[in-house]
């Protein structure tokens, strides 16, 4: 799973955990181009695509979703090691909010 | 006393712009009319620069002090220019035909691409760079070889159009440097001059198509400086979308008309319709030749 | 409107190097990357205050909302303050390179009054400015030490083909110094042996004057960071935006002094000739 995000790398603070409730923020704009999903923060003035794992979890992300609900669906409908997407989601969560894309509560 | 046709609008008023071809199609009533008149100062702009303002109402005025001050109004269905030289000044149309048309665009819900555009196998293959990346040579090219041209230097696009993004021509004419005019060995004698001042042509284009046509490609123009440098290669995804929004005309200007969201839904649909192709290469005008072959290749097989 | 603070130069002499050193300081020391991405520099809000050149095309055009090539010279030459003017309006103190002279070909200058906090002006042994300038635009020395001699001298102007950028007015090598150096604008002059010798110190006391934070490990790791090979490097992988068409490489070995083993003592003659007065202003040794 890729974010070929146009920010710069950086480091890997856990702002949450599994209880924590995800949303992704209303004033980010979307749409797809070819396999991907683009991504405006039209505050920021930045564009981010997401391959197609990752426009499912946006997807999904659209209404408030407790992270630990959000892997065992996944691992349940792409029949993947929970584990493994326990970590490339967390992964993909932090880059997310580190962008400012999405709301993390608590 | 102009009855023309400009990107499938019908465009009337009383200057006249002599580089557009004459109206055939139905009796509609004018969609853009251009009037000569006065172009006041707006009082209290909402925003703007040096140049260009916006007015409360959503007209726009843009001048450049030796030319003359255009007016847009808010739907861009109405032009009106008070000129400071000549109205028959081929300096006047310059700017109609960039900044002002790029006002009437965004308002039309069109987007301007920075792009040249020619048509390969019954589609429309577009070429967008920055000024001097090569567009209107390349596009002088292909027009050497037989091929005709839709648009050159900005390419209207109507994004909404479903399913695909379709390409109003504009006129029958390409700019060409000096330089470019004599390696192509095209006279200038007896030419308009883009600008009075400026050594940059408009050289009539015999072989123009005069229908919308849908467009299949964009190749994005970057030079390269070392022949290891040179490549041909599709972008998808955000690196196709990227290109593309960058390769729209006068995008601050669409920025502040439309706003983000608006434009970023526009971009998007145009990107999503058309295959974005990064074309970097050294710039030569040998290599033209070369290079119009392998395009025509990729677009004809495609 | 806080104001911007001009990296100001001659070519050849050191500009680019300290940009991108400010740049990586910026970034706490981080390694410098070419990107393509930052042609818009000034539309990107996580950029820092480090941009990019201010003869940008696409600068000027964002701002102005015209194509440059529809424009004459003259009008160019009236509308880039204005565009400067109107981008520093939003801007919280930008750290911008020039190769332009101050003033404008009519004696106006062409960094407006109000919008500018400061100056760097970056200086280099004009013995060593010829050398490099030769190499960078694959001119004979003879033809740079020309160059430099010539009140209507232009940077990226005269080619037929439109550059990225607009002409940069270079008034002799002496007289653009002098410009920069007379400009009613707080300055700090540095110089390039000096950037050789003690880089960590120089880009100390930049950082100081236009106000980057500069702890010293920072300013450790950004030197590592921008030393030539490491440039080299990053050029060679993804091309460098800057370069002229005729330059091969742009970050070649800079070499203090190097102009010893390759100037011939008639050249040398003629640029202490024609620029002695201010080598001696800046305290540059001039042969007997």
């Amino acid at each position: 799973m890729n974010t070929a995000a146009t920010g710069s790398s950086g480091d890997v603070h856990r702002h949450f955990d599994g209880d924590s409730v995800v949303v992704a923020r209303g004033d980010i704009m979307s749409g797809a181009v070819d396999d991907e999903t683009v991504l405006m923060s039209a505050e920021a003035g930045r564009y981010y695509g997401l391959d197609d794992i990752g426009s499912d979890i946006w997807r999904r992300l659209q209404t408030p979703v407790r992270i630990d609900d959000l892997c065992t669906a996944l691992a349940a409908d792409y029949a993947a090691d929970p584990k493994v997407v326990e970590v490339d989601v967390l992964a993909l969560l932090e880059k997310l909010h580190r962008d400012n894309l999405i709301d993390v509560t608590p | 006393m102009t009855d023309a046709v400009l990107c499938g609008l019908r465009v009337a008023g009383d200057l006249s712009l002599p580089e557009l071809l004459p109206w055939t199609g139905d009796d509609r009533a004018p969609d853009l009319t251009i009037r000569l008149g006065e172009v006041p100062p707006i009082a209290e702009p909402v925003c703007g620069g040096p140049l260009l303002q916006v007015a409360a109402d959503g007209s726009c005025r843009f001048e450049v002090a030796a030319v003359a001050a255009y007016r847009v109004d808010a739907g861009g269905r109405e032009i009106t220019i008070a000129p400071a030289v000549d109205s028959d000044s081929p300096d006047v149309r310059v700017f109609l035909f960039g900044t002002v048309f790029a006002i009437v665009c965004f308002r039309r819900n069109l987007l301007p691409l920075h792009a040249s555009v020619v048509k390969i196998a019954g589609k429309a293959v577009a070429f967008s760079g920055a000024s001097g990346a090569g567009k209107s040579t390349l596009a002088a090219a292909f027009l050497k070889r037989g091929y005709a041209i839709l648009a050159d230097d900005v390419a209207v696009v109507d994004p909404a159009a479903p399913g695909r993004a379709l390409v109003w021509p504009a006129m029958p004419r390409l700019k060409l440097w000096r330089d470019m005019m004599d390696g192509f060995a095209f006279d200038t004698d007896g030419l308009e001059r883009a600008r009075v001042q400026l050594e940059k042509y408009h050289l009539p284009v015999e072989t123009f198509a005069p229908e919308p046509v849908p467009l299949a490609a964009v190749y994005h123009l970057v030079e390269a400086r070392e022949q290891r440098h040179e490549e041909m290669r599709l972008l998808s995804g955000v690196e196709a979308f990227l290109a593309l929004d960058r390769a729209v005309y006068r995008r601050q200007l669409g920025l502040r008309l439309v706003g983000k969201e608006e434009l970023f839904a526009r971009s998007r649909a145009a990107a999503s319709a058309v295959r974005s192709v990064r074309l970097s290469r050294l710039v030569s005008l040998a290599r033209a030749d070369a290079i119009v072959d392998q395009i025509a290749a990729r677009e004809t097989a495609a | 409107m806080s104001g911007i603070f001009w990296l100001a130069s001659y070519p050849k002499s050191g500009n680019t190097w300290l940009r991108l050193a400010l740049q990586s300081l910026e970034a706490g020391g981080a390694p410098v990357r070419f990107d393509e991405d930052k042609d818009n520099w000034w539309e990107r809000k996580d950029r820092g205050r480090v941009g990019g050149i201010v003869s940008s095309r696409p600068f000027f055009e964002s701002h102005l909302n015209v194509e440059s090539s529809d424009l004459t010279a003259e009008e160019i030459e009236e509308l880039r303050p204005q565009a400067i003017i109107a981008w520093a309006e939003g801007e919280n103190s930008p750290i911008i390179k020039t190769h332009d002279a101050f003033l404008s070909s009519r004696g106006t200058p062409l960094f407006p009054d109000g919008s500018t906090r400061g100056a760097v002006v970056i200086v280099r042994d004009p013995r060593d400015v010829a050398v490099s300038f030769a190499d960078h635009s694959g001119l004979s020395i003879d033809a740079a030490i020309d160059k430099m001699a010539d009140p209507g001298g232009m940077l990226a102007g005269g080619t037929k083909r439109l550059a990225n950028q607009f002409s940069q007015r270079l008034p002799t090598w002496s007289g653009h110094l002098a410009g920069w150096l007379e400009a009613p604008v707080p300055k700090l002059m540095v110089r390039y042996e000096e950037m050789k010798t003690d880089m960590a110190s120089v880009l100390a006391k930049v950082a100081a004057f236009v106000e980057i934070d500069a702890p010293a490990a920072a300013v450790a790791r950004a030197v590592a960071a921008t030393g030539f090979d490491k440039l080299q490097a990053e050029e060679d992988r993804i091309g460098f935006r800057e370069r002229a068409p005729n330059c091969r490489q742009f970050f070649r070995r800079g070499v203090a002094g190097g102009w010893r083993d390759t100037l011939t003592a008639e050249q040398v003659g003629r640029i202490e000739t024609d620029h002695g007065a201010m080598m001696r202003r800046l305290g540059y040794e001039v042969s007997a």
